[in-house]
């Protein structure tokens, strides 16, 4: 793959504290060059793990991480360091440098490989342009809003130019809104400095809002990894089952149907294709009643992805026909057993 | 009374230079050995557990025994030193073998205070070891830092005056020698008076600075 910019290889880290605690194992993975990739998963999942052992803040404990086909494995200290110039990175806490205005901490990087101090200024200010803080370059970051440190932590993410920005939990600390800017300013920095995005979260909406593709992480293994349109259209996994049809789950819980001899049923469609009004087709051909017990649609990555939990008559006939018909216009139809998958 | 003025003010001179001496000297020494503490801690940038130890131990060390009797212990050292052991200059070398364990402590606590996060995305930037601890570490930790020099240098002041003891000079001197042994109990109160206010203008304009340059939120 030359359009590769990272991959892992039976990537396994172990901690030993007092107890041996496996928080990666066996991960194969790889990365597109270009693409704003998610790595989504439970709380102790190992996505922060994950994500440290990309630019070797955590060494693995075995397995091989590449970084544009060269093996970080096999380099020496410095070597490791002047990859990870390559490579930013933005936190949860934003991690900015408390003491320093917002001038400063973009220019950090800058003094690290001791670049000329003028032509490192403007860079600096003109990265602080980008992220819409040109006002703000005085200010301390004691001073500054959730989204604004981000925006800072991001101009210095990008200060040496990398070719990746690893982001762990990068909006976890914000509000929906602000979230939602800085989702944005991270595609337009995809977009416009093809930068490639790792985007580690354990927010549904915010792979739904950015990712071209995911990989879905359970207890230390991958439990999927694909495209997101691909994933959410019909997750195979059950953590995939429980991230996305999350709500779908509560929804069965109500445990709304009255009469018990009734069967439920998911019906997963792309908004985009199917142009039958699907639902009056199916009561009209059978002449069935549908209780509608829950309805979503999200948009991800361009495409409409709408998700419909369904109540039926348990009459083998009718749900065959109403499977063929399903088939048909390419619209997924399975059961919903009681637990919710 | 002429004469007490001139008394006073040479005292306080030589006290001063006995502080800023001695403070500055036990900076450069403590200083990097507090840094070598933090680092190599076990929640170091850069976990040495053998060299923490040993250098801790022997931090211990010094930090039990008594300032009236290293004073003494430490005459061989001084008379090496600086030649002789009387008078300000011999009063240094002591001062300094007590002070610069504990700024090195002092300065430790300062550096480990420091948020994790942040060293961490300093490594993600490519910052090798040397570059975190002055770029970040001793950057971050400089209010800290500054709380520990008012507290050092007002501790090196009282301590500076029990080396009148030894004849050492500087306000303890004139206190002992006046007030002690000649009972002129004026002169001990005037001096006494003029080391309170000593502490308390050091210490304060060195907390002033500290809160000055905290760009923390307050
Ligand atoms: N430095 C460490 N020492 C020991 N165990 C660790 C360390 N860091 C992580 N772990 C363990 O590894 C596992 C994975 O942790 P990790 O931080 O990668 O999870 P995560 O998916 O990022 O979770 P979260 O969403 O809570 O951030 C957890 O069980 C955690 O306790
Ligand atoms: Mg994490």
């Amino acid at each position: 793959m030359d359009n590769e910019i990272l991959r892992v290889e039976n990537l396994t880290k172990v901690y030993k504290t007092d107890v041996e605690n496996v928080a990666l194992s066996d991960i194969n993975l790889y990365i597109k060059k270009g693409s704003i990739f998610g790595v989504i998963g439970l709380s102790g999942a190992g996505k922060s793990t994950l994500v440290r052992c990309f630019n070797f803040l955590e060494k693995p404990t075995s397995g091989r991480v590449y970084f544009e086909g060269k093996c970080l494995n096999d380099m020496n200290d410095s070597e490791i360091r002047s990859i990870r110039k390559q490579m930013g990175m933005i936190f949860q806490n934003f991690n900015l440098l408390e003491q320093s205005s917002v001038l400063k901490n973009v220019l950090f990087p800058f003094e690290i490989i001791n670049a000329d101090r003028k032509s490192s200024i403007e860079k600096a200010r003109n990265l602080l342009k980008l992220v819409g803080l040109s006002d703000k370059e005085k200010a301390y970051p004691s001073n500054l809003s959730g989204g604004q440190k981000q925006r800072v932590a991001i101009a210095r993410a990008l200060a040496l130019d990398p070719k990746v920005l690893l982001c762990d939990e990068a909006t976890s600390a914000l509000d929906p809104k602000t979230t939602n800017q800085i989702l944005d300013l991270l595609k337009k920095i995809n977009k416009e400095l093809g930068v490639t995005i790792v985007i580690i979260t354990h927010q549904m909406s915010v792979v739904e809002s950015i990712c071209s593709e995911v990989a879905i992480i359970d207890h230390s293994k991958i439990a999927e990894v694909g495209y997101v349109k691909d994933i959410f259209a019909s997750p195979k996994s059950e953590i995939g089952k429980k991230l996305i049809f999350g709500d779908a789950t509560v929804a069965n819980n109500l445990n709304i149907d009255v009469n018990n001899y009734s069967r439920k049923f998911r019906l997963v469609f792309d908004g985009n294709k199917v142009k039958e009004p699907v639902i009056s087709n199916i009561i009209m051909k059978n002449n069935v009643p549908i209780n509608i017990l829950f309805a979503d649609t999200r948009e991800v990555d361009g495409a409409v992805n709408g998700q419909m939990i369904i109540e039926l008559p348990d009459d083998k006939n009718i749900i065959n026909n109403i499977d063929k018909y399903l088939k048909e216009v390419s619209v997924v139809f399975e059961e919903v057993t009681s637990d919710g998958n | 009374m002429a004469t007490n003025l001139d008394l006073y003010l040479t005292a306080i001179r030589e006290t001063l230079l006995i502080v800023v001496a001695s403070s500055i000297i036990s900076y450069i020494i403590g200083l990097p050995l507090g840094v070598i503490l933090a680092v190599t801690s076990k929640n170091g940038i850069s976990p040495k557990p053998v060299i923490n130890q040993v250098l801790g131990v022997i931090i211990n060390i010094f930090r039990s025994i008594p300032f009236l009797i290293l004073l003494i212990l430490v005459l061989p050292v001084t008379k090496m030193l600086v030649g002789t052991t009387i008078g300000p200059i011999a009063v240094i070398p002591p001062l300094v073998f007590s002070a610069a364990p504990y700024i090195a402590r002092m300065v430790e606590s300062s550096i480990m205070e420091v948020d994790y996060g942040v060293i961490e995305a300093a490594r993600s930037m490519g910052a090798s070891d040397f570059q975190i601890i002055t770029k970040v570490l001793l950057t971050e930790a400089r209010p800290n830092l500054m709380v520990g020099v008012a507290i050092t240098t007002t501790t090196i002041l009282g301590y500076s005056a029990m080396a009148g003891v030894v004849g050492g000079g500087g306000l303890g001197d004139v206190a002992i020698r006046y007030g002690y042994y000649r009972y002129e109990n004026i002169v001990m109160f005037i001096t006494v008076i003029i080391l309170v206010i000593l502490v308390q203008v050091i210490q304060e304009s060195f907390l002033a600075i500290s809160r000055k340059i905290d760009k923390r939120a307050k």
